[in-house]
C-alpha cells in the first residue's frame, strides 16, 4: 500500500495552526447578531410558582425573551421523552433551563436575565445515584411512568430509569466452582470532557421558517433530528452547518443551547449567537455519570474466573439523555476482555439532580476497567500470581463471546496485545526501588458502526472529491482522503474530503464511538471503489481493452503491461462527460458493521511519596489492538492524548458538588493534566488486518482511555501497598490508606 | 463572559492615586496587573464601580540593592523579581517563590504590590518575605509608613491597608550572614495550581549547631503565618527529634482552613513533611 498506512499530517492542519479555521464562536454574518443569554435555574430541585419576564422585555436592547411558552407541549429525548427544553413546572438541575434572552449585547442580555422573576418552592435535592434509588427518596420525574420510551428501556421504578439483568451461564454454580471468591465495591466520580471550546451555536430562520445552525457537533444529524422535534419541524426546515470543533470528546452529540438559540432567533427575526462560559458548560453540559460498581468475581486457585457478578449504578442526571447507549456499552464491557463462563450483570440508570450526564470518550470503560481491573490485580496478587499470567490465562481468543458482545468475536489479539504491552514495559525485570511501582491493566472495548453513506466523484483534471456529513474531530477527514488515494492510485493530495452540511450531506455517521473512520472509511473505500470501475470502464472503451486489463496507479489508469498505453484520471473524467455512462460519481451506503474487539494493555511506572501520598507517573507504556493503522502518525496521536486524559481521571478529575452546584467549574479548581503532569507515553502498535474494518483498521479513539485509571491504581498498590477503590487518586487518599495499613 | 461597567481612572502620581482612593472609598479599587481582580469581576465575585490604574505613575517598578538591603517597586512585575540577577544572587528563595505563581503568562503582567495585597491565604512570595523580615512601605498622600510583613497581613484577604494607602515598596534587609533560605510549595493535585501549602525556611548553621532558624508557612491558616517560638533550635545540631519538636511548634501555630487541595487534617500532616524537608534540604547545603 502506498499512502494507507503512511503517517501523514492532518490535511486542515495549516488552517488550524494560522488560526484560520472557523469554530463555534467564530462564525459571523453579514447581518447584526443578537446575543443569547440563557438562565438556569439555581435550585438542584425545585417547583417553578412562577415565571415573570416582563421587566426583562422592556429593557431596552432586548429584543427577545423565551421562555416554555414559547415551544410546543413536546417532551423529547432520544431514548426516554423525559425533557422540556424549558422548564414548565419543575427543574431538576442547578442550571435547568428557565428562560432565555436575545439582545444587541452581551451586558445587556445578562442584564436582561437579571431582571427575570422566578419564584421557586424549594425540593430536597438527591445528587447521589445510590440514595434516589431508596424508598424514601424525592422522585425526580414524578410522571415517569407516563412518559414514552424507547422498547428497550425497562426496569422503571421510582427513580430508576433503567434497570437490565444480563445473565450469562449460571451465576450460582460459578460461584459454587470458585475457590475463592472476592466482592469490593468502587466509585469513580462525575468528570468532564474538558474540550478546549466550549458549546457555541449561531442560528437564524429565514422568513420560510426554515433554521440554519451553525454549531461545532460531532453528530449534525443528531442535532437536526432534536431540533425538528423539539419545534416540529420538518426536517428540510432545519439545516445544520457543522463548524470545526474544538474537541468533543462525547459531549457535543445532543443539543444544548442550539433550540434556545433557534427560538430567540425565530422570535426576534434575527440571528442570534449563544456561546457558554465555562463555567456553563461545566454545571450543565453532559459529563461523564459518576458510577458505584459492586464486583464479586470467583476463581480457581490457579486463577480461571468462573463466575462474574457485577452490579452497576450509574448516575444520569436529570434526564436520561443518551443515558441507554452508556447502558448498553457499560453491559458490553462490565466482565471485561476475559473468557467467563458464568457471568450476571445488574445495571441501573438512575435520576439524580445534575447534569445530564453523556458519553465521554469510551462511556463507562474507564470507570468499570478501574474496578474489573483492579479487582484482577488484587486477586492476582492474593493467589500470589503474576498480574500478567492472570490476565493470559483469562483472555479472550478468536471466535470467543462476551456478554452482549453480540456473538463470537472475530480479529481477536488481546494475548498478543497483553504480551506486547509487557515486553515493551520490561515487564520481567521489575523496578524494585522503594516506593516505585508498575501496574498493568487491560482495557476492553468493542466497536460497532453506524449507518453511513458517502459519496466519491472524479473531477475533469483528474483530482477527487470526497463528499461526506462526517465531522472531523481527531483526523477522520485525512485518514478517509488517505483511503481514497489508495484505491484510486492519487496522492492524499489529490483527495479534497469535504464535510458538507446537513442539507447536502449524504447521511453519516456520528463522530463517536470510535466508529467514524469505520463506518465512514468503509463506505468512502465502497464509492471509490465504484468510482474506479467507472474510470475502467470509460477508459476501456478508449484503449479498446477489457476493463480486466487495466490498472489503475499513478493517477492514471493503462493496459497492464503497457504502462504507455493508457490515460490519465483527468483525460478519462473529460472522456465520461460525452461518455455514455456520464459524469464519474457514486455514493454508496452501508449499516451492518458487526462489533470488532479492540483491546488495549497498558503498564503504568509511578512513584509514590509515602509521606505525601502523591503519586508521580513517569512511565507509560500503551499497547493497543489497532487493525491496520490507516494513519499511524493519527492513531498514536489518538493513544497518547487519551492516556495523558486518562491520568487526570484517575489522580486529579473531578466534579465536586454541593446541594447540587459545582464547586470547582474552572480549570483553576479542576484539575486535568497538563503537560508538566505527563509523562511521555510509549505507544505500541499491534496490527493485523481485522475483519469488517476499511483496509483491516479497527476503532481506536477509545480503547486507549479505558485502563489508565486501573492502572495507574495497580501501580500504586504495586508501590506502597495500598489500594484505593474510589476515584481519582489523590494524594490526600493515598495517605491516609497509607497511614490506616501502616497501623495495622 | 463580559464584565460588569467600570470607570477607568488613571492618576498620575501617587498622591493622585490616593486621594481617588479616599474619595470613592470602599467603590474604588486599585488595579496593577489585573490578572486576579479581573477574573474576581468577571466572576462577579467582586464589584467596583471605579478601578484606579497605576500603570500610569512613574517610579514604582525598581528592583534596587545596597547596603542596606533590597527594595521592589510594588509594579514590578513577578516575572522581573524571577529573573532578577540582584535579587536571585542575594536573596535566591525569593526569586524562586516569585517564580512559582501561576504561570509565566501570568507573571510578566502581574505585579509583586498586587500579589501581596491580594492577601490570599495561599500566596507564594509572603512566606518568604516573613523569614526574610521584609517590610512594606505604605504611602497616602504626603505620608509614608512602614509596616512589617508580619503585621500587614490580618486575616482572609484582609490587611493593614488604611483608606487611602497604596503599597508601594518592599523593603528585604540583609539576610543574616552564612544563611540559607528555600522555598517549598507544594500542589497536591497538579504541578501547575494553587499550592496546598506553603513552607519558607532560613536556616543559619555555625558548623553543625544552629545559628538561627526561621519559618513561614502560606495556605495553612486564613493568612501568611511566621512561626514563632524556634529559640529552641539555638545552638542545637539538627537531629530528627529536634525536626519533631519544631513541626510541633508548627502543628500548634497552624490553622488549616480545608479545601480543594486539602482537608485540614491533610494540611496537618504535609505541613510536617515540608516544613522537615525544608530544614534538612538547607542542612544538607540546598540554597533557594
Amino acid at each position: 500500500m502506498k499512502v494507507v498506512g503512511q503517517g501523514l499530517p492532518r490535511v486542515e492542519i495549516l488552517e488550524k495552526v494560522t488560526g484560520q479555521s472557523v469554530f463555534g464562536a467564530d462564525v459571523r454574518l453579514p447581518a447584526p447578531v443578537l446575543f443569547g443569554k440563557i438562565l438556569g435555574s439555581p435550585h438542584a430541585h425545585a417547583r417553578i410558582k412562577s415565571i415573570d419576564t416582563t421587566k426583562a422585555e422592556r429593557l431596552p436592547g432586548v429584543k427577545a425573551v423565551v421562555t416554555a411558552q414559547d415551544f410546543p407541549p413536546v417532551r423529547y429525548g432520544r431514548f426516554v421523552r423525559d425533557e422540556e427544553y424549558f422548564a414548565r413546572t419543575k427543574v431538576r438541575l442547578v442550571g435547568d433551563n428557565i428562560a432565555a434572552v436575545a439582545a444587541l449585547d452581551e451586558e445587556t442580555a445578562e442584564e436582561a436575565l437579571r431582571l427575570i422573576k422566578v419564584v421557586y418552592e424549594v425540593l430536597p435535592p438527591v445528587t447521589d445515584a445510590l440514595e434516589a434509588m431508596r424508598e424514601e427518596a424525592p422522585l425526580i420525574h414524578e410522571e415517569y411512568d407516563q412518559y414514552q420510551a424507547a422498547g428497550m428501556i425497562q426496569g422503571r421504578k421510582g427513580n430508576v430509569c433503567y434497570h437490565k439483568q444480563t445473565v450469562q451461564g449460571d451465576i450460582e454454580r460459578g460461584f459454587q466452582e470458585a475457590d475463592r471468591i472476592f466482592e469490593h465495591r468502587f466509585y469513580a466520580p462525575m468528570v468532564h470532557q474538558t474540550y478546549i471550546e466550549p458549546h457555541a451555536v449561531l442560528a437564524r430562520v429565514d422568513a420560510s421558517g426554515k433554521a440554519t445552525v451553525w454549531v461545532p457537533t460531532q453528530a449534525q444529524f443528531f442535532i437536526r433530528q432534536a431540533i425538528a422535534e423539539i419545534f416540529q419541524l420538518p426536517l428540510i426546515k432545519v439545516r445544520v452547518i457543522p463548524t470545526e470543533i474544538g474537541g468533543g470528546f462525547g459531549g457535543k452529540m445532543l443539543p444544548t443551547i442550539e433550540p434556545a438559540a433557534v427560538a430567540l432567533a425565530r422570535k426576534s427575526g434575527m440571528p442570534v449567537q449563544i456561546v457558554m462560559s465555562r463555567a456553563e458548560d461545566f454545571q450543565v453540559a453532559n459529563p461523564r455519570h459518576p458510577c458505584h460498581m459492586r464486583y464479586k468475581t470467583g476463581v480457581k486457585l490457579e486463577g480461571t474466573i468462573v463466575a462474574r457478578d457485577v452490579e452497576l449504578v450509574l448516575g444520569t442526571g436529570a434526564y436520561c439523555g443518551n443515558g441507554m447507549v452508556i447502558c448498553q456499552r457499560a453491559e458490553m464491557l462490565a466482565a471485561g476482555p476475559y473468557r467467563i463462563p458464568n457471568v450476571k450483570i445488574d445495571l441501573f440508570c438512575v435520576y439524580t439532580n445534575h447534569a445530564n450526564c453523556g458519553p465521554y470518550r469510551a462511556p463507562a470503560g474507564p470507570q468499570l476497567a478501574f474496578a474489573s481491573e483492579s479487582q484482577i490485580d488484587i486477586i492476582a496478587r492474593e493467589l500470589e500470581l503474576d498480574p500478567v499470567e492472570m490476565r493470559l490465562k483469562n483472555a479472550i481468543e478468536e471466535g470467543d463471546a462476551t456478554p452482549a458482545s453480540g456473538g463470537p468475536l472475530k480479529s481477536v489479539h488481546a494475548k498478543e496485545t497483553v504480551l506486547k504491552a509487557a515486553e515493551a514495559a520490561g515487564w520481567k525485570a521489575k523496578p524494585r526501588e522503594k516506593n516505585h511501582g508498575r501496574g498493568i491493566a487491560l482495557g476492553y472495548w468493542l466497536v460497532g458502526g453506524m449507518a453511513s453513506s458517502a459519496g466519491v466523484k472524479l473531477n475533469e483534471d483528474g483530482t477527487v472529491t470526497v463528499m461526506t456529513g462526517v465531522v472531523d474531530l481527531s483526523g477522520t477527514v485525512t485518514s478517509l482522503g488517505q483511503i481514497v488515494a489508495e484505491v484510486l492510485g492519487v496522492e492524499l493530495d489529490d483527495v479534497h474530503v469535504r464535510t458538507a452540511d446537513s442539507d447536502f450531506a449524504p447521511h453519516s455517521t456520528i463522530s463517536a464511538g470510535s466508529q467514524a473512520l469505520r463506518s465512514m472509511g468503509t463506505t468512502t473505500k465502497m464509492a471509490a471503489e465504484e468510482v474506479k470501475r467507472q474510470i475502467m470502464e470509460v477508459a476501456a472503451d478508449k484503449l479498446e481493452a477489457e476493463t480486466s486489463d487495466l490498472v489503475v496507479e499513478g493517477k492514471r489508469v493503462h493496459v497492464r503491461g503497457s504502462i504507455e498505453k493508457g490515460l490519465s484520471l483527468g483525460q478519462v473524467a473529460q472522456l465520461s462527460l460525452t461518455h455514455k455512462r456520464g459524469p464519474i460519481v457514486s455514493i454508496q451506503s452501508a449499516s451492518q458493521f458487526p462489533n470488532q474487539p479492540a483491546i488495549s494493555a497498558h503498564v503504568a511506572d509511578v512513584e509514590v511519596d509515602p509521606q505525601t501520598g502523591g503519586v508521580k507517573v513517569l512511565r507509560y507504556v500503551a499497547a493497543q489492538d489497532v487493525g491496520i493503522a490507516i494513519n499511524p502518525l493519527s492513531v498514536r496521536g489518538q493513544i497518547e492524548g487519551a492516556v495523558v486524559q486518562g491520568l487526570g481521571q484517575a489522580l486529579s478529575e473531578a466534579c465536586i458538588f454541593q446541594n447540587g452546584r459545582m464547586l470547582n467549574p474552572t480549570f483553576l479548581d479542576y484539575k486535568i493534566f497538563t503537560s508538566l503532569d505527563a509523562p511521555r507515553v510509549e505507544a505500541h502498535l499491534v496490527e493485523h488486518a481485522a475483519e469488517g474494518g476499511p483496509f483491516g483498521a479497527k476503532g481506536i479513539g477509545e480503547p486507549s482511555i479505558v485502563p489508565v485509571p486501573a492502572a495507574i491504581a495497580n501501580a500504586v498498590c504495586d508501590a506502597v501497598g495500598v489500594r484505593i477503590l474510589d476515584l481519582p487518586i489523590t494524594a490526600e487518599k493515598v495517605l491516609m490508606a497509607i497511614q490506616e495499613k501502616d497501623k495495622r | 463572559m463580559t464584565i460588569p461597567e467600570f470607570e477607568l481612572l488613571r492618576p498620575k502620581t501617587l498622591a493622585e492615586a490616593s486621594e481617588l482612593l479616599l474619595k470613592h472609598g470602599d467603590d474604588a479599587r486599585l488595579i496593577a496587573g489585573g490578572t486576579t481582580l479581573v477574573i474576581l469581576m468577571k466572576q462577579r465575585t467582586v464589584y467596583y464601580p471605579y478601578l484606579i490604574d497605576l500603570q500610569g505613575i512613574s517610579g514604582l517598578d525598581h528592583i534596587t540593592a545596597d547596603g542596606e538591603g533590597l527594595r521592589i517597586g510594588a509594579m514590578a512585575t513577578q516575572r522581573a523579581v524571577e529573573t532578577s540577577p540582584i535579587i536571585r544572587r542575594a536573596f535566591p528563595a525569593l526569586a524562586d517563590s516569585f517564580g512559582k505563581i501561576g504561570n509565566v503568562r501570568v507573571r510578566t503582567t502581574a505585579t509583586v504590590g498586587g500579589n501581596l495585597a491580594h492577601a490570599d491565604y495561599r500566596l507564594d512570595p509572603p512566606p518568604v518575605l516573613l523569614i526574610l523580615g521584609a517590610e512594606l512601605v505604605l504611602s497616602r498622600t504626603k505620608q509614608t509608613r512602614t509596616v512589617p510583613v508580619k503585621d500587614f497581613y490580618r486575616g482572609l484577604y484582609e490587611t493593614a491597608l488604611e483608606p487611602g494607602e497604596i503599597l508601594v515598596e518592599v523593603k528585604v534587609p540583609p539576610a543574616p550572614m552564612e544563611s540559607r533560605a528555600l522555598y517549598l510549595k507544594y500542589s497536591s493535585l497538579s504541578a501547575n495550581d494553587w499550592p496546598c501549602l506553603g513552607v519558607a525556611a532560613l536556616l543559619n548553621l555555625k558548623g553543625k549547631r544552629c545559628e538561627e532558624l526561621r519559618l513561614a508557612v502560606s495556605g495553612l491558616a486564613d493568612k501568611p503565618l511566621l512561626i514563632e517560638g524556634l529559640d529552641l533550635a539555638r545552638n542545637e545540631t539538627i537531629t530528627d527529634s529536634l525536626l519533631d519538636e519544631i513541626a510541633r511548634i508548627v502543628d500548634e501555630q497552624i490553622s488549616p482552613i480545608s479545601d480543594l487541595r486539602g482537608s485540614e487534617w491533610y494540611k496537618r500532616e504535609t505541613a510536617r513533611v515540608f516544613v522537615k524537608r525544608a530544614i534538612r534540604a538547607l542542612t544538607n547545603g540546598a540554597d533557594r
